[in-house]
């Protein structure tokens, strides 16, 4: 292993192939950034272009790529509130707060200085793990999946800072326009008011767009430019090295979510759009102000970066040991071994070492040169956002928000899709229900339905096909963490009040004593 | 108030996908009809919430804006995208883009104003048309008058 391991980092100090990383990180940042445009889509129109390629340098291409494109998605996220793939979706709950703070350029160092440890984590997983956390995963059956996705919605209690009743509201309603379309397992067409176009369900990024974007450009343009104001000026601006000095003074949640991410990217089907926010909620979970997240709080935005890109090397762990694709994405890429010959398995990496090590050391050259491309061209784009009038802006994010929403079908219909949502979620704004929650149950929906009807199905043989959701050791786990996650923000609640309330009298008698 | 109208609006969600409710198999209703029954349930207690305890408005008062405002901004926005199977990306992204633009001007717009939103205009959205058709391959909507 060591001997491939070693000419695997040989070949990637070669300068061609610094460049090849170089161009793909940049490429994969640049369509990364762009709302509906996802780092799937990328990596696809990207295939047929290594195909005159050798192996070797056409998968670093693909891989370097995929790590940028998962990382640039912070970018908008962070400023124009539009998460460019649904990896950022959480990035987006702090991010877009940071920046209304006059403090972009700070959310955009913690995403790049997340998305490097959790890109570097990942991939020392993928590189020392690989084959025991691959037959792990390979133990999670439908029940696990289903209580997994459970785990997911239990973080609609840390999202909905105002009302649980009101968060929970908003899971269930995410929950059931996922269940628009053809069902998952059984294949019935539901709820789609005889439109044919239903038929594939609500997408995800118009749905992002509209729930995330589009209340922020009826808000500017609402206000016109007497009153909106995208940005508090009154900030004091850090140095750069003082904010990469303060992110990397977060080792825990850096960490933490790192782990997080790289654990889910194992799990065939979850991905990106799970792990940021599992990484976000945890990060909330144990944070000492956890009344600060969803209002600018730095931490959100590193736990959701390290995570996303903690999922690129987690994924290809079971891709490339097992052939089972770990995210969208990584499926691609196993088309193209595939292509050239080359089997996953065990025996992958004995036969064609060097070829797997130089592609899985390429994911870290290219998480490094996030660093310095992302530093300059992130900042770069946050100082152009910033410049520009808001009469300006708004339309510009329109015009983005449109191209998003339809580039995925090439459909006017997602388009009115996003709209419609866009408006729905700006009216729920307004009895507290946010969009946050609603995204939630839709990014969850499908996987908790897939683990609950396919569970059912496949333990039908038995006197009580639920019990197979309470009685595996796995599964027990699962509800052990579900119970903790769901319960923790109330004893936290409770906590603070109880502190506030004992600090109360100390800070009266301290003022009487110094009258 | 915000509770009761919010608790409604759920509500009458539930009953427009409840009377949709048509499954062929065993299992296509399980997990859509316990969320739909959860759902209510929930929206029922949003509703009681509101009744007994009056001092809570329910109303996220946040960046509140007026009606006028609103109804201008909702305007536009439906404008621009009914319009797209007809207009195209191109035009009707530049017509509605200098639209906006114009809108969100405070003082009264004067030719020189509209002739530098309309140039931003063609500038924004050519750039975008440009990069997506030409470069990333992707079509959009063209117009069809």
């Amino acid at each position: 292993m060591f001997e491939a391991l070693g000419q695997g980092l040989l070949a990637n100090l070669a300068p061609s192939m610094l460049l090849l990383v170089l161009i793909g990180t940049f490429a994969g940042m640049a369509l990364g950034a762009m709302p509906g445009l996802s780092a799937t889509m990328g990596v696809a129109l990207l295939v047929p272009f290594t195909f005159a390629m050798d192996p070797t340098p056409g998968l670093v291409l693909l891989g370097a790529f995929y790590m940028g494109a998962i990382y640039g998605g912070s970018f908008t996220a962070i400023l124009v509130n539009a998460p460019g793939t649904p990896s950022s979706i959480a990035t987006a709950l702090d991010g877009y707060p940071l920046t209304r703070q006059g403090r972009s350029e700070y959310a955009i160092v913690g995403a790049t200085m997340g998305s490097f440890v959790g890109g570097i984590i990942g991939v020392v997983a993928l590189i020392f793990l690989a084959p025991p956390l691959a037959s792990f995963s390979l133990r999670f059956g439908p029940q696990e999946y289903f209580w997994v996705a459970m785990f997911g919605l239990t973080i609609i209690a840390s999202l909905a800072s105002g009302s649980l009743l009101k968060g929970l509201i908003g899971g269930l309603i995410g929950l059931l326009i996922a269940t628009i379309g053809i069902a998952p397992v059984g294949g019935d067409v539901r709820f789609t008011f005889g439109d044919p176009m239903l038929q594939g369900g609500v997408p995800l990024v118009p749905a992002l767009i509209g729930l995330f974007t589009v209340p922020e450009v009826i808000r500017l343009i609402a206000l016109r430019t007497r009153d909106a104001q995208m940005v508090d000026d009154s900030q004091k601006k850090a140095s750069l090295f003082g904010m990469v000095k303060d992110i990397l003074g977060r080792p825990v949640n850096l960490l933490r979510s790192s782990l997080i991410g790289t654990a889910v990217g194992i799990l065939p089907g979850a991905g990106g759009s799970v792990a940021n926010l599992v990484a976000y909620n945890e990060a909330k979970r144990a944070s000492k102000h956890p009344e600060t997240f969803g209002k600018g709080e730095i931490d959100g935005v590193i736990a959701s970066e390290s995570a996303n890109n903690g999922t690129v090397g987690g994924g290809f762990i079971p891709t490339l040991t097992l052939g089972v694709p770990g995210t969208p994405p990584d499926a691609i890429i196993l088309g193209v071994l595939l292509l050239h010959g080359l089997r996953p398995g065990a025996e992958l990496f004995e036969t064609s070492g060097s070829l797997v090590y130089t592609f899985i050391l390429a994911l870290a050259v290219s998480a490094v040169m996030m660093v310095p491309v992302g530093l300059i061209a992130g900042r770069g784009l946050q100082r152009g956002v910033m410049a520009l009038p808001v009469r300006y802006l708004a339309p510009s994010i329109t015009v983005l928000s449109i191209i998003g929403a339809y580039a995925i079908r090439s459909s006017v219909f997602d388009v009115f899709i996003m709209l419609a949502l866009g408006i729905v979620a700006y009216l729920l704004q307004r009895v507290g229900i946010g969009g946050a929650a609603i995204v939630l149950g839709l990014v969850l929906g499908s996987i908790a339905e897939t683990g609950l009807v396919q569970g059912i199905l496949t333990s039908s043989g038995a006197d009580m096909p639920w019990s197979t959701f309470f009685t595996r050791p796995i599964s027990l786990i699962l509800i052990a963490m579900c119970l903790i996650s769901a319960v923790w923000p109330m004893v936290q609640k409770r906590r603070a009040r109880r502190n506030l309330t004992e600090a109360a009298p100390a800070v009266a008698a301290d003022r009487a004593e110094n009258d | 108030m915000g509770n009761i109208i919010g608790g409604f609006v759920v509500l009458i969600f539930c009953f427009i996908f409840w009377i949709q409710r048509d499954y062929t198999s065993d299992y296509g209703g399980l997990f859509p009809d316990v969320v739909m029954v959860v759902l209510a349930a929930l929206s029922v207690m949003l509703i009681a919430r509101g009744v007994l305890w009056r001092h809570e408005s329910g109303w996220d008062t946040t960046g509140r804006l007026n009606y006028r405002d609103l109804g201008r901004a909702l305007i536009l926005l439906i404008a621009w995208v009914i319009s797209l199977p007809v207009l195209g990306y191109l035009v009707g992204g530049i017509l509605f883009f200098t639209l906006v633009a114009v809108m969100m001007r405070t003082e009264r717009p004067t030719l020189k104003n509209l002739a530098l939103d309309l140039g931003v205009a063609v500038a924004v959205v050519g750039v975008f048309y440009l990069g997506f058709t030409q470069v990333l391959y992707v079509t959009l909507p063209e117009v069809s008058l």
